[in-house]
């Protein structure tokens, strides 16, 4: 592997694992913060368990983000830094307010956990909202970075100088309102179906207390509902960043739907494998017009094709679509999972919801973490050679270090332990912590019920 | 003042108070293990009582350091980034096996007693660790040559210098927490823990002081010379008689007040004058050191950025902490000064 390379594929893979924890640690405290007013308006005990049992899974991942996230920011300056001198200069904004929106989020979060009793029920809600404001926040302001690289504006770039450097400019940039708002909603729904999955995996289990079921088909109702509302929300703001591509990155939209040539009444090929040779995409399933309606909200609408770009700076064209289309999937097929669950609820009010649907709801579990991941990779891949869109490309930005290969190794091994200590911990906390009709909710720290009774 | 003075008053403000948070926050940890191992259980879960709510907010403040330097001062950012590389890495680890095992700790009894030792002792390294950046910044281990900065990591390990910097810094800290937990321990009403935390404040202090003196006036290889002539200045001078003079005052304070009255304020003085003590000789040693960032390639107003990135990081930055402060509030009324939360949080017998 050439130091690039490995470069890009350390860099991928640490924020591919970063990224899991922070859209947990995103999802997690607006998850408590839903359970935490449902609770205040129904008086209902169960939803305080399901906000005491998340907040243990928040704290364990967002302490473990914070380590992780250092990682990448250490990792930022290291690997890329012709890149993050143009950073510096330009598009430091939102790094600067992301360091914000993170103190407010651990300094509420530690209210939350370790006010405990001392707060009222309202107090409580407000430091779950803030815990939930700053978590979204610190993920939206670093997501604008990306955002810039993707449309860079605010400066001008001169013999490979930022010069007339305006950072407000910059910061608000053409696709932060799609990518953004598309970033946050695309966490809210993944959060949502994980945890519906672990309701729908309890559920399948044999011999369940009356207790558990209640428990459990109360959490499988109001996750499915905030993941269904959040699916449909990622797929209008979806069909907005494609519309947004369209004026601004239309390179990156056509590399998506394999488009070759500038075209009216433009197909989506769903699926397929795209052919540079023939200059097509072979055995995909073509709907007529729709891209143009994707991109222009016209049938009719003229779509850019990749022949009008340099052929050197067309990203990598069979993945980029494959993925593209694997996330509009996922989404969809979310979408469609949430609304059965619901019409079987309605029409069946008595009955069990059926084995096959719980199974279902557990697998769009994990296939909308998969979207996240494929969502970002075919983000970062589609706008390749570029690290900033039309300015800098990836091998200008790369380091000179020769110790890539070294920091690799060492990272990998990082991870691994990181990962097998989080899923350790997690398992072992709940099974010394089984649900029960007893359970202490006003101590969320869960220190009184354990055996030494010491706070740590 | 002129725009890059601000700045780097800015960022010595940042580090100040980092330094001071910091330093409580990892000697508290080094005291849990402390009395962990003397079985001293009051002590102990005085000093827990306090890290458990606090560490990650002092780990975001931390970010904030290398932010505001990549937005003030890019060139600064560039170069200490570079010749950081293998230090930051360690440095990285160090932290990052504090803060997993702090959220670890939750999960097991097992785990909570490796927490204790991998706390105590990441919390008696890191100060070291953090302050032997001082003796780098005054130069002697970094090269300069083709545009690439590049660190001198024999020198660097095998100066004394920085070895006197790293041992100041572990005793500033172990100092500075056994007072602040001394006066927690006070809120709290409780008198056997203030005591053990008096006697660890009473033979750290002086040795912090003389480490002090010593590592202030060794200057580094080829470095700069802190207490050159033309740096000591009569502010510097008021600067470094009024530090000497807060540590007298409540070094001999905390060593007549062996019992406590009830509802004593003194305590309070006592880490009040100690934080007065570290600022002006903070301030003294920024005057020396002053228009040099990394000695002798970058000053501050050489390593600035474009005026436009400069003003807004600068408006940002203190808009941000002003926003923050009514939070900040809360938290400090909630855990640090609430003194019922301090007794019944430690009074519970294991
Ligand atoms: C649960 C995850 C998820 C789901 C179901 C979807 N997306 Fe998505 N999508 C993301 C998660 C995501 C993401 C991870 O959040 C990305 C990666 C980079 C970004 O800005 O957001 C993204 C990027 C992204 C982009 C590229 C924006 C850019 O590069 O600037 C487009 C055009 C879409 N999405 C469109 C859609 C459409 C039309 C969907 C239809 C349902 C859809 N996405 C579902
Ligand atoms: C502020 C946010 C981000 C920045 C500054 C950033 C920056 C970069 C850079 C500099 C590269 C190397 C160039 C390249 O190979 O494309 C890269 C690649 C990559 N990034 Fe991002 N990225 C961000 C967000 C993310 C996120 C959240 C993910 C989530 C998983 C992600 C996933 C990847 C992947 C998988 C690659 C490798 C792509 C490839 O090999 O072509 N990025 N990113
Ligand atoms: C767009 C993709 C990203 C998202 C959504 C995201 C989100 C988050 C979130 C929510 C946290 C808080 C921890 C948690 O709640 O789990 C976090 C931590 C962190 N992230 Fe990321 N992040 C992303 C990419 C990056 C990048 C590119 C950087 C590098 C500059 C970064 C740097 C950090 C740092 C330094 C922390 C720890 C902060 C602290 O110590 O307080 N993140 N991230």
């Amino acid at each position: 592997m050439s130091e690039e390379v490995m470069a890009r594929a350390l860099f991928g893979i640490t924020l591919g694992y970063h990224i899991t924890y922070a859209t947990l640690g995103v999802g997690t405290p607006f998850l408590i913060f839903l359970a935490e007013i449902m609770s205040f308006r129904t008086q209902n005990p169960l939803y305080r368990v399901f906000a005491k049992r998340l907040t243990r899974v928040a704290i364990l991942l967002v302490g473990v983000g914070i380590v992780t996230g250092t990682t990448v920011a250490v990792m930022l300056s290291v690997l890329w830094p012709k890149f993050m001198e143009v950073v510096g200069q330009i598009i430091n904004l939102p790094f600067e307010l992301e360091v914000f929106a993170f103190m407010m989020e651990s300094l509420f979060l530690a209210i939350y956990v370790y006010g405990g009793d001392r707060l009222s029920e309202k107090a409580r809600i407000f430091s779950s909202l803030f815990v939930s404001i700053g978590s979204g926040l610190s993920a939206l302001l670093v997501t604008d970075v990306n955002a810039f690289m993707n449309t860079p504006t605010g400066l001008t770039w001169a013999n490979g100088q930022v010069e007339n450097a305006n950072p407000w400019a910059a910061m608000f940039n053409p696709s932060m309102p799609t990518e953004l708002a598309h970033v946050l909603a695309s966490a809210y729904m993944a959060v949502a179906f994980v945890f519906a999955a672990v309701a729908a995996k309890n559920l399948l289990k044999p011999h369940l207390s009356e207790f558990e079921r209640r428990y459990h088909k109360q959490n499988l109702t109001l996750t499915v509902a905030v993941g269904g509302i959040a699916a449909v929300c990622t797929a209008f703001l979806g069909d907005a960043a494609g519309k947004m591509l369209a004026v601004y990155q239309p390179e990156k939209l056509a590399a998506a739907e394999g488009l070759f040539h500038t075209t009216r009444y433009a197909p989506l090929v769903i699926g397929g494998i795209v052919n540079t040779a023939q200059q097509k995409i072979v055995g995909g399933i073509p709907v007529p017009g729709l891209l143009s309606w994707l991109a222009t909200f016209h049938f009719d609408g003229t779509v850019r094709g990749l022949d009008t770009f340099p052929k050197w700076t067309w990203p990598p064209l069979i993945p980029v679509h494959l993925m593209f289309d694997t996330m509009v999937g996922i989404g969809t097929f979310a979408i469609a999972v949430a609304f059965v669950y619901f019409l079987y609820r309605f029409k069946a009010r008595t009955k069990e919801t059926p084995r096959w649907l719980l199974w279902t709801i557990f697998i769009t579990g994990i296939l909308s973490m998969l979207a996240i991941e494929d969502g970002w990779i075919f983000a970062e891949e589609a706008r390749q050679p570029w690290i900033i869109y039309g300015l800098m490309t990836v091998a200008q930005a790369v380091t000179t270090t020769p110790d890539v290969g070294l920091m690799f190794g060492g990272f990998m091994v990082l991870f691994t332990v990181l990962l097998i200590a989080t899923v350790w911990a997690l398992r072992h906390y709940f099974k010394n912590h089984p649900l029960r009709e007893d359970d202490d909710t006003a101590d969320i720290t869960g220190t009184k019920t354990d055996s030494s009774g010491v706070i740590a | 003042m002129n725009l890059s003075a601000t700045g780097a008053a800015f960022i010595w403000l940042l580090v100040f108070v980092y330094s001071i948070f910091g330093a409580i926050d990892f000697g508290s940890s080094y005291w849990r293990w402390h009395f962990h191992l003397r079985g001293n259980w009051r002590a102990e879960s005085v000093a827990l009582t306090y890290v458990s709510p606090t560490w990650e907010l002092i780990n975001s403040f931390l970010v904030v350091i290398p932010v505001a330097l990549v937005g003030l001062f890019p060139q600064a950012a560039l170069a200490y980034g570079t010749v950081l590389a293998l230090p930051a890495t360690l440095l990285l680890i160090l932290l990052a096996l504090r803060g997993g095992y702090l959220q670890f700790g939750y999960a097991s009894e097992r785990f909570r007693k490796q927490t204790i030792y991998i706390a105590g002792i990441t919390g008696l390294l890191l100060p070291g660790v953090f302050i032997s950046l001082l003796p780098l910044s005054q130069g002697g281990y970094i090269t300069h040559v083709n545009a690439n900065y590049q660190l001198l990591i024999g020198a660097f390990f095998t100066s004394p210098v920085v070895y006197l910097f790293m041992a100041f810094g572990i005793f500033l800290s172990l100092y500075l927490s056994a007072l602040f937990l001394a006066r927690y321990a006070d809120l709290g009403g409780l008198g056997t823990a203030y005591q053990r935390f008096r006697k660890g404040a009473l033979w750290t202090g002086p040795i912090s002081l003389v480490l002090g003196i010593f590592a202030f006036s060794t200057p580094t290889p080829d470095g700069l010379s802190l207490l050159a002539p033309s740096s000591i200045s009569l502010l510097w001078r008021v600067a470094m008689a009024l530090s000497l003079a807060a540590f007298i005052i409540s070094y001999s304070l905390l060593l007549f007040r062996r019992r406590k009255p009830k509802a004593n304020r003194t305590s309070l003085w006592i880490l009040l004058l100690t934080i007065g003590q570290i600022v002006t000789a903070q301030f003294g040693y920024a005057l020396s050191h002053a228009p040099y960032i990394l000695y002798p390639y970058l000053t501050f107003t050489k390593a600035a950025s474009n005026s436009s990135m400069f003003r807004a990081t600068l408006l940002v930055l203190i808009v941000g902490l002003l926003v923050m402060t009514p939070a900040l509030l809360w938290f400090r009324r909630l855990f640090i000064i609430d003194a019922k939360y301090v007794a019944t949080h430690t009074s519970e017998p294991h």
